[in-house]
């Protein structure tokens, strides 16, 4: 029996290698910016394309799909071939899969700034570039699969469970939630609204952490790991019990990131204790990392690249033992919408997902171009330069995310709010924004030292594209029947046919029971006094997704006495049926706005006022961080789609009557020149009812309009 | 709110499925060897035939 | 590729035997066959490398794939290479192949446990989420009230007991439905009882939307059960001493026709024919020594540690092994192959592991539970048929006895697993109360009570002077003859001098040339033309003898105190194959035998055992062949050995001779089994009658189904296994 020969493919493990490093240095820089913005609005320079609102899913985007999916991409090529001894299925595909991905990152880089969103956080690109992620990410699929089917190694190591968890779950993920019917070419409203919207959102939000950032990671981790250390994993049967617990434990945590909303009750609480079990597989998965370096730490000294891998594993521990954490009902009280959750994503983010892609960088950079490292310096510089990023950027945002979160709660001895004013809260976290974006600027710095020092190396050796290898083929064996177990196959056919049967049985009629119920409950009023929007509190709703304002500005008033003080009653599930997509944010640099039309609320302001503060924050706010957003005062608004959008919406279950979107528009004018009125004659402000700012002015002050504390019925 | 109900179940029909992937694994023998796959990943010969630019 | 044939060794000629090779491959067809070869010598990554490189230097290897954890590698080949050469050639390579059919046997059986394996996982991952469903209810939480959810989640349930039930579950209906069907009585049988009430009322109650059913009562309880079936098993893996008689004759000798060698089946062989027997090998069959020198190691037949010298024209047995050179050896008779294996091996019971204690009890549980549940639900009937069908069934879910079902594994694979750890393995459970029960201990004397491997020796005769010794100590130290290592080590602190010349003579002994003076070793008869009785080894220095070593073997140490507490337990009693030279040795050590007899024949011996047996239980250690009836014969056998590869046909248990000293705390653990089943049993019981009682009084709820059941069968197994360890430690055996 002759080995085979053949050749792992380079070539694209190069090319994904070197859009990590650029998209890397890309994302980071923009992330730079907005922690700038964060302590400085002149950084939004007025220009609609970088105001913070644009910018900030730019940099999410970027990082999680741009830097992070080409290192997941690079890592996943390059450890596949090896570990299947067999080259990638199809050159074709890989090819279609890199320059795909590319594009889609750059239809991203396009659309996001120019306010194509759909405001739903890790899935803001609209429709046509979630189609074609689905098509790239069949097509990585595709080639996963065919190298598996074709290999010359049985066994499939633990990292290939991880790769193969990750691919089957982020596909269902991304289609479930976006779900969507489009209103334009890069518009389209969710098809769940409400209440419904967010548990989807927050399933795949979780989920995508889960199955994206985490298991290809672990999987990246128990390859290259072993390689880098040149020693096998602490325990392989751990690995595998990890694995297996991880994937069973990590779906039903998605409820942490709706504490004390309107989601039910009990759904909370599996969610919380749910994550709570998450510590015990994900620790597995650290220990396993970081014990297999036994015996060799010393080795970690002199190599930096072990260096990263030790921080990134430790960072992992730290952020998997936070987020349970942070999901004990108490702990999240303070913790939701302050910077402390900002902290814990960027510990994973820098931690765990950012040093980890450096170090295969490293790794595979000089091995693929047969070289030397250029500058052993320098990667350990870029060390150094990261984890003291990461320290001032965690750091400071845990200070500011627990201030923060309890001054909102301070109550003075009288009974009154402390910092009545929110504004206040957000100046003083001011100075650690400061720092962490000095945090971001060493992260960013070292990242760039990385890019410099990688292209030297790849210069001062030839890429190796076509890597020589061999091995047996699978012989394909025939199987004889063992007298002794025969017995146990015709025991073993019976039940299992039972089984599959009652199965379908269940299932078809649990079908048949639960999907009308579903589809009609969509339509039922749970508040009566709630109604739809209007046309122009429609496309003033399109605007603030347009802008972004859910990055900043939450619609979700929790149970909370000092929340119901500051800002009204609190929100109930039936209050947002009508919301496609929903938008009660997850972060308040800026004060909720779920009462922002209700009279009876601290928070409400009138038309005027909202005028003065969109055109410069800073004028009706001293200090505010808020970007201005003059051109929605000098823009006239697009309106011709409204008809589609109130045909789109009734589609999707609001109860717009037949015929409403002839006159429509009819509708929009009226109620824009009531409000042009109104700023005229009581503020003496001049604005021309077709006006962006008019649009936006009247969603405003719908929100949280309806609820009027005698008809609030639960639901 | 029935939307958990679907989001249950999606998640359920994942969960089972990887049941599945598991039952055919363990019955094809992926996990009869848990020792000598962590050390294969170290198998590091340098090729001996010539590389292909 | 290599292509020179190998020199493959006799012990591996039998598996090209067409019945022993179908047992032996894991599959085959017309061109290739695979088989799995044990090599515990595999100790790194790099022996990886090398073996599964194998298909490169051998054509007709098509693959070679190593399982480190089993330290096995699998090689698919072709049938044109032999399975012999591939043994040899895997020996050659450093790594000596253990290839038996009864290993085969073993592995089929790890395949049903890696079923388990599955059935355990499944029953996991349903009771897990089905707990997951009625979590809320647990809480009181609010979905309770929520009819859409609180159905969802009850058909969901339903969907995941399904593969509980059917699957994961299977086989104690399965073992339930066959022991009905042949009126006996089993403790799967009200455990199926349990399983089918609490899976038909749970659905009853969700399809007509009184309740929320049981099912996570019933995941868990199947869960616990396979958790036990599990630990079970793993723990009889690790008892992986037995073989096979035919791994030790072997079948094919190397026959002399017309001065060639061909390989020839024993059974072929006839009277007067030659077989040439080489060093090492075992000789297959009686016969007399036409050519070469027979230094003949007979232990396992007789005992005797130190091989025998055997001259032209002496006769030589079936069994022994020969130690020098080539032998040609004339069959006195037709070699029968029954006759020898029936001398040897014997039915090794394989009790499958259902106590019989435990089905004796289950007989009259199921009765009272059938009998407490029908007169509940009769005396509910007065007051509502609804009732009394809810009590009725409660009952019956309740009073399954999966904790005692438990309690047996968890105790007797705790003490095997304690008992293995300290190298005594014991074939099953049934004999760890036996060991419980024994009476009477009878042992063997050579290599049972004595060590093989360390000799006392003395030195009778003139005194030797430092030089002299030296001589001596150099001669003897250039054999490997055991008798010259025991020699050389007795005078291990003299130097080693210069030698001149050297000559081993085989069936005498050995001279040299040092220092100017001729130095001789050897046999009595050799040196003094006179037998000795004794074992001595005659020193002549020059021509003139000065005197002779005394060589015997020595008592294992701590004996004395070993049978003193034995004493305080049990009877004892010698009975020997060897000479009575010892007795009164033995008598000094401890003098109240009950019986001390010398020069038995392994015949004698399991009469004498027998004897014993008319009124007491008797427990037999011994060791090889020569004590094998004998161990058979005993209520309890024990094999006493240095190491695992040996062969104990008829044994109940293998003792490591390093583990000797603790045969009074083994003995002590077995008996602390009984009383630690009668506790597990009463705590057991307890919760049934906690439970019955909540069940009888219609008070019976999910939530307490759910805490009772898990928390007796966890409850049990932590007392069980807590009180063998806390007791083992006090005995020191952890």
């Amino acid at each position: 029996m002759q080995k085979e020969t053949f050749n792992y493919d380079n070539k694209i493990v190069r090319n994904f290698a070197i859009a990590t490093a650029i998209w890397g240095v890309v994302g980071m820089l923009v992330g730079v910016i907005i922690a700038s913005q964060l302590f400085e609005p002149y950084f939004n320079f007025n220009t609609r394309y970088i105001s913070f609102g644009r910018l900030r899913p730019l940099h999410t985007n970027a990082i999680i799909f741009a830097f992070v999916g080409n290192a997941i991409f690079m890592g996943v090529y390059y450890s596949l071939q090896r570990l299947m001894k067999a080259r990638m299925f199809s050159d074709t595909l890989s090819k279609i899969h890199f320059w795909g991905w590319q594009l889609i990152i750059v239809a991203a880089a396009i659309t996001l700034p120019l306010g194509l969103t759909s405001s739903k956080e890790y899935a803001e690109l609209e429709w046509p570039i979630d189609i074609a992620i689905t098509l790239i990410w069949v097509v990585f699929g595709w080639n996963m699969f065919g190298t598996i089917y074709k290999r010359r190694e049985k066994h499939l190591y633990v990292a290939i469970w991880f790769y193969l968890a990750t691919f089957i779950t982020v596909a269902m993920l991304h289609i479930v939630n976006s779900f969507a019917l489009p209103v334009g070419l890069f518009k389209s409203y969710s098809a769940f609204a409400g209440v419904q919207d967010a548990l989807v959102q927050w399933w795949y939000g979780h989920n995508a952490v889960a199955f994206f950032l985490t298991t290809p990671f672990l999987g990246l981790m128990y390859y290259f790991m072993p390689k880098m250390a040149n020693r096998p994993v602490y325990s392989y049967k751990l690995s595998i019990l990890h694995f297996w617990s991880l994937i069973f434990l990590y779906i039903w945590a998605g409820p942490h990131h709706l504490l004390y909303t309107s989601l039910p009750g009990w759904a909370q609480t599996l969610g919380v204790a749910f994550s709570i079990m998450l510590i015990a597989p994900s620790w597995g998965g650290m220990l396993n990392g970081l014990l297999t370096l036994r015996g060799a730490w010393d080795r970690v000294r002199d190599d930096a690249m072990l260096k990263f891998m030790v921080v990134g594993l430790t960072c992992y521990g730290m952020a998997t033992f936070e987020g349970p954490m942070l999901s004990l009902k108490n702990v999240n009280a303070i913790a939701h919408f302050t910077d402390w959750i900002v902290a814990h994503v960027h510990v994973g983010a820098l931690g765990w997902n950012g040093l980890l892609t450096f170090a295969i960088l490293y790794y595979i950079i000089p091995r693929i171009y047969e070289t030397k490292m250029y500058s052993k310096k320098a990667v350990n510089t870029h060390f150094w330069l990261a984890t003291l990023g990461i320290l001032f950027y965690a750091i400071p945002m845990y200070f500011s995310g627990f201030t923060q979160g309890m001054m909102w709660q301070q109550f003075t001895v009288d009974g009154m709010l402390k910092y009545p004013n929110f504004l206040e809260t957000t100046l003083a976290v001011l100075p650690m924004h400061m720092l962490r974006a000095f945090g971001g600027l060493l992260y960013l710095s070292g990242a760039i030292l990385m890019a410099w020092n990688l292209f030297k190396t790849a210069k001062s050796g030839t890429l190796l594209a076509n890597e020589a290898a061999e091995a047996y083929p699978i012989v394909k064996e025939e199987k004889g029947e063992i007298q002794v177990a025969y017995w146990h196959r015709w025991i073993e056919k019976r039940p299992t046919q039972l089984l599959i049967f009652s199965f379908i049985a269940v299932a078809i009629g649990g079908v048949v029971e639960f999907v009308p119920a579903f589809m009609i409950e969509s339509n039922v009023k749970t508040i009566p006094s709630v109604t739809p929007y209007s046309p122009l509190e429609l496309e003033g709703r399109d605007i603030y997704i347009r802008e972004g304002c859910n990055n900043c500005h939450s619609q979700q008033v929790r149970p909370f006495r000092d929340e119901t003080v500051r800002y009204g009653e609190y929100s109930k599930s039936g209050e947002n049926v009508y919301d496609h997509p929903f938008l009660w944010g997850s972060k308040r640099t800026g004060p909720d706005l779920a009462r922002a039309g209700n009279t009876a609320s601290k928070v409400y302001k009138d038309a005027g006022w909202h005028y003065q503060h969109m055109k410069n924050p800073r004028s009706t706010s001293e200090g505010s961080i808020m970007p201005a957003y003059p051109w929605l005062i000098d823009d006239d608004g697009d309106y011709g789609d409204i008809t589609d959008k109130i045909t789109v919406m009734r589609k999707l279950g609001v109860p717009y009557e037949e015929g409403y979107e002839e006159y429509a528009m009819e509708e929009l004018n009226e109620q824009a020149e009531e409000i042009a009125n109104f700023l005229m004659k009581e503020k003496g402000i001049k604005v021309a009812k077709e006006k962006e700012i008019v649009a936006l002015i009247a969603y405003l002050h719908k929100l949280g309009r309806d609820i009027n504390t005698k008809d609030v019925a639960t639901k | 709110m029935k939307i958990i109900a679907m989001l249950i179940s999606l998640s359920l029909l994942l969960a089972l499925g990887f049941l599945y992937a598991f039952y055919k694994s363990v019955k094809s023998g992926q996990f009869d060897d848990l020792e000598s796959p962590a050390m294969r990943v170290l198998d590091a010969k340098k090729s001996k035939t010539n590389n292909q630019n | 590729m290599k292509s020179t044939p190998l020199d493959i060794s006799l012990k591996y000629k039998q598996f090209d035997l067409v019945e022993n090779f179908n047992q032996l491959v894991d599959y085959q067809n017309d061109t290739i066959y695979g088989v799995g070869i044990s090599l515990p010598a595999i100790h790194c990554s790099s022996c990886i490398e090398l073996l599964e490189d194998l298909p490169s230097f051998y054509e007709g290897i098509r693959s070679a794939k190593v399982n480190f954890e089993q330290r096995k590698c699998t090689v698919t080949a072709s049938k044109e290479l032999p399975l012999s050469f591939v043994a040899q050639l895997l020996e050659d390579l450093g790594y000596p192949p253990q290839i038996s059919i009864s290993q085969k046997l073993k592995e089929a059986e790890k395949t049903v446990n890696k079923n388990n394996l599955l059935k355990l996982a499944v029953a996991g991952f349903c009771f897990g989420n089905i707990m997951l469903f009625s979590m809320p209810h647990y809480f009181g939480l609010q979905v309770v009230n929520d009819a859409f959810f609180a159905r969802i989640f009850s058909v969901l349930s339903v969907m995941l007991s399904l593969p509980v039930v059917f699957y994961a579950g299977r086989d104690y209906l399965n073992s339930a439905y066959r022991a009905l069907a042949a009126g006996k009585s089993h403790l799967n049988i009200p455990i199926a009882i349990g399983i089918l009430s609490l899976f038909g009322w749970s659905l009853y109650e969700i399809f007509s939307g009184v309740g929320i059913g049981y099912l996570d009562s019933l995941a868990g309880l199947i869960f616990f059960l396979l958790i036990g079936k599990w630990f079970q098993h793993k723990v009889y893996d690790q008892v992986s001493y037995t073989r096979n008689v035919q791994e030790f004759i072997p079948l094919v000798v190397r026959q002399l026709v017309a001065g060639e060698t061909i390989w020839s089946r024993i059974d072929e062989l006839k009277k007067g024919d030659q077989v040439l027997i080489k060093n090492e090998e075992v000789i297959p069959v009686n016969g007399t020594l036409s050519r070469g020198y027979g230094v003949i190691d007979y232990a396992f037949i007789t005992g005797e540690a130190l091989p025998e010298q055997v001259k032209e024209g002496e006769q030589v047995y079936a069994g022994g092994c020969q130690k020098a050179g080539e032998l040609v050896v004339t069959l006195l008779e037709e070699p029968s192959i029954d006759k020898l294996w029936s001398t040897w091996s014997s039915q090794t019971s394989k009790k499958a592991f259902t106590d019989r204690w435990t089905d004796h009890i289950s007989k009259y549980f199921t009765l009272a539970v059938i009998v407490i549940a029908v007169v509940s639900a009769v005396v509910w009937s007065f007051s509502s048929i609804e009732k009394a069908l809810f009590v009725f069934s409660s009952v019956l879910i309740v009073a399954c006895p999966c904790a005692l079902a438990l309690s047996a594994p968890f105790t007797f694979g705790n003490i095997l697993r304690v008992f293995s750890r300290n190298n005594f393995f014991v074939k099953e459970a049934e004999a760890i109360a036996t060991l419980s029960r024994i009476d009477h201990v009878v042992l063997d004397k050579t290599g049972t009570i004595t060590e093989n491997t360390a000799m006392s020796v003395s030195y009778i005769g003139e005194e030797l002077d430092v030089a002299t010794a030296s001589a001596v100590k150099t001669i003897a130290s250039q054999s490997t003859h055991p008798l010259s290592n025991a020699v050389s080590e007795f005078l291990g602190k003299y130097q080693s001098l210069h030698i001149n010349s050297f000559e081993e003579i085989p069936g005498k002994g050995i001279q040299g040339e040092v220092a100017g003076r001729m130095i001789r070793l050897g046999a009595s008869h050799w040196l003094r033309d006179t037998e000795s009785k004794d074992t001595a080894v005659y020193v002549s220095v020059d021509g003139e003898v000065i005197g002779h070593f005394k060589i015997s073997a020595s008592y294992r140490s701590g004996l004395k105190e070993v049978l003193n507490r034995l004493s305080k337990r049990v009877r004892l009693s010698i009975l020997s194959g060897d000479n009575a030279g010892e007795r009164e040795a033995l008598k000094e050590i401890f003098p109240n035998f009950f019986q001390l007899k010398f020069n038995l024949t392994p015949q004698q011996k399991t009469v004498e055992v027998g004897k014993i047996q008319y009124d007491q239980k008797v427990l037999m250690i011994g060791d090889g062949l020569n004590d094998s009836s004998a161990i058979e014969q005993g209520d309890l056998g024990i094999a006493i050995t240095e190491n695992l590869n040996g062969f104990y046909p008829g044994s109940d248990a293998v003792l490591v001779s390093t583990s000797f000293d603790k045969l009074p705390a083994f003995m002590e653990l077995a008996g602390y089994s009984k009383k630690v089943l009668k506790w597990s049993l009463v705590f057991s019981l307890c919760y049934n009658v906690a439970g019955v009682t909540f069940a009888v009084l219609g008070l019976l709820t999910p939530i307490i189904a759910a805490i009772l059941m898990p928390l007796s069968s966890v409850s049990v197994v932590l007392l069980d296994t807590l009180l063998v360890r806390i007791k083992s430690r006090k005995l020191n055996l952890i």
